[in-house]
């Protein structure tokens, strides 16, 4: 760095980007003068300035983006529940951004060990709520979920039905189910195998709750009190436990 | 442990969407650019940001004051990095190997120089193929001072390098331009 200031060409980027003090714009410009090849060069890369600028005006981010952002951190957050039935093609639609999004996370979390599993529990739990419907399957029976999950991916968790005990199930963007818990949701993650099992974690105003069974790792995540998530964990374990092996 | 995340969660729904308010949302558009560079298209670049922003939010306690775009651009980068790993994970170029290539290539171009009538003429198509082309390393530079205007002290904060570094890879990536603006147009 301290003979940096001595090479000709590294003074003329920083002569082109405007980081030269006065006196380094002044000695730079007498060196232009007594130095046509150098001349030269400086001309070259003022063209490709221009030519940047003109052929690159800036863009903006898409209305989309920025309206969906906007949701996630607005004071209500969008009534998650749609109408069970949706035309093929806006299902299909959710589900490969489901698949490209919903997962990724999740599994490079899974691939580096468990630090990062919080972070991106959460930040799946956040996607949920902020995609235009938290679910891939959007479905309350569980008739429909559980098939849907056979087809798509090769393990297929649990799917109890917590209706009848007030939890509605709502979907699931694979490999995740998606219950209602009073005005917020809960993500349950399900995933094969055993990840290390640990208290309630409670982050950023999201608590997470992990519980072994039958071969999964349930990671339920919420951004409702921790009661709340305490109170459906127990239906959820009980209704799982309960329920006849398929 | 529990007690600092306790403190964490402590900020207010409304504080913690007033600062996401602050500090990233008015970034979006810079990141946007900058993820469409880095991944090569405006539908991943979509995807990328939105994860990013996701990640701000989520640890927008770790946001101490000053320079919030190069904190967001940070995110930004890494998430990439990340996203690239897992979709296309073939393209992914370690920087070590990199500034070893860059040493081994022969500095001085046996193509004809371009004079600079013919650089200003370059069209999008050509530009693009061409800045698509650097490697990656080059290329993040030259789309952060070049299409997000940032300083060389904001790049080198935000790749974590010595802003002599900086200015050697931006050197780098305008003669390779250059070179390729002349190979194409002669």
């Amino acid at each position: 760095m301290s003979d940096a200031p001595l090479d000709p060409h590294l003074t003329l980027q920083a002569a082109l980007d405007g980081e030269l003090d006065a006196a380094g714009q002044a000695a730079f410009e007498r060196q232009l003068a007594a130095d046509p090849a150098l001349a030269a060069t400086y001309a070259r890369h003022l063209a490709l300035r221009r030519a940047l600028q003109a052929q690159f005006p800036r863009t903006s981010a898409p209305a989309a983006l920025h309206a969906r952002l906007q949701a996630a951190v607005s004071p209500t957050i969008a009534e998650p529940a749609h109408a069970p039935r949706r035309d093929f093609m806006k299902m299909a639609a959710a589900l490969a951004l489901g698949i490209g999004l919903g997962g990724s996370a999740t599994y490079l979390a899974l691939q580096r060990g468990t630090p990062g599993l919080d972070d991106a529990l959460i930040a799946n739990h956040r996607r949920a709520l902020l995609a235009g419907s938290p679910v891939d399957i959007a479905s309350n029976d569980r008739h429909n979920v559980r098939p849907w999950f056979d087809a798509r991916i090769a393990i297929s968790p649990p799917t109890p039905d917590l209706a009848a005990q007030g939890f509605p199930l709502l979907g699931a963007p694979a490999p995740v189910l998606v219950y209602r818990i009073g005005a917020h949701v809960v993500s349950v993650t399900a995933l094969p195998g055993t990840v290390a099992s640990r208290p309630t974690v409670a982050d950023a105003g999201f608590h997470i709750l992990s519980w072994r069974h039958a071969g999964f790792t349930f990671l339920m995540t919420t951004d409702a009190e921790e009661q709340e998530l305490v109170r459906f964990a127990e239906t959820f374990k009980a209704a799982v436990t309960g329920a006849p092996a398929p | 442990m529990r007690g600092s995340h306790a403190s964490c969660a402590r900020l207010t729904d409304e504080t913690r969407s007033r600062l996401f308010r602050e500090v990233v949302m008015p970034h979006l558009d810079d990141a946007f650019v900058f993820a469409r560079w880095l991944t090569g298209n405006p539908t991943d670049a979509e995807d990328v940001v939105q994860d990013a922003c996701l990640r701000a939010l989520n640890g927008i306690e770790r946001y101490s004051g000053g320079n919030a775009r190069a904190w967001l651009f940070s995110i930004v980068r890494n998430t990439t990095f990340t996203w690239l790993a897992h979709n296309r994970p073939k393209t992914l170029v370690l920087t070590d190997d990199l500034e070893g290539a860059a040493r081994d290539a022969p500095t001085v171009s046996e193509s004809p120089t371009p004079e600079a009538e013919m650089i200003a003429q370059a069209d999008e198509a050509l530009l693009h193929t061409a800045i698509a082309a650097l490697p990656a390393p080059f290329r993040e530079a030259l789309v952060m001072r070049e299409f997000n205007g940032l300083s060389y002290r904001e790049i080198a904060s935000i790749v974590d390098i010595p802003v002599g570094t900086v200015m050697s890879r931006l050197a780098r990536a305008r003669a390779l331009l250059i070179e390729r603006i002349g190979k194409e147009m002669s």
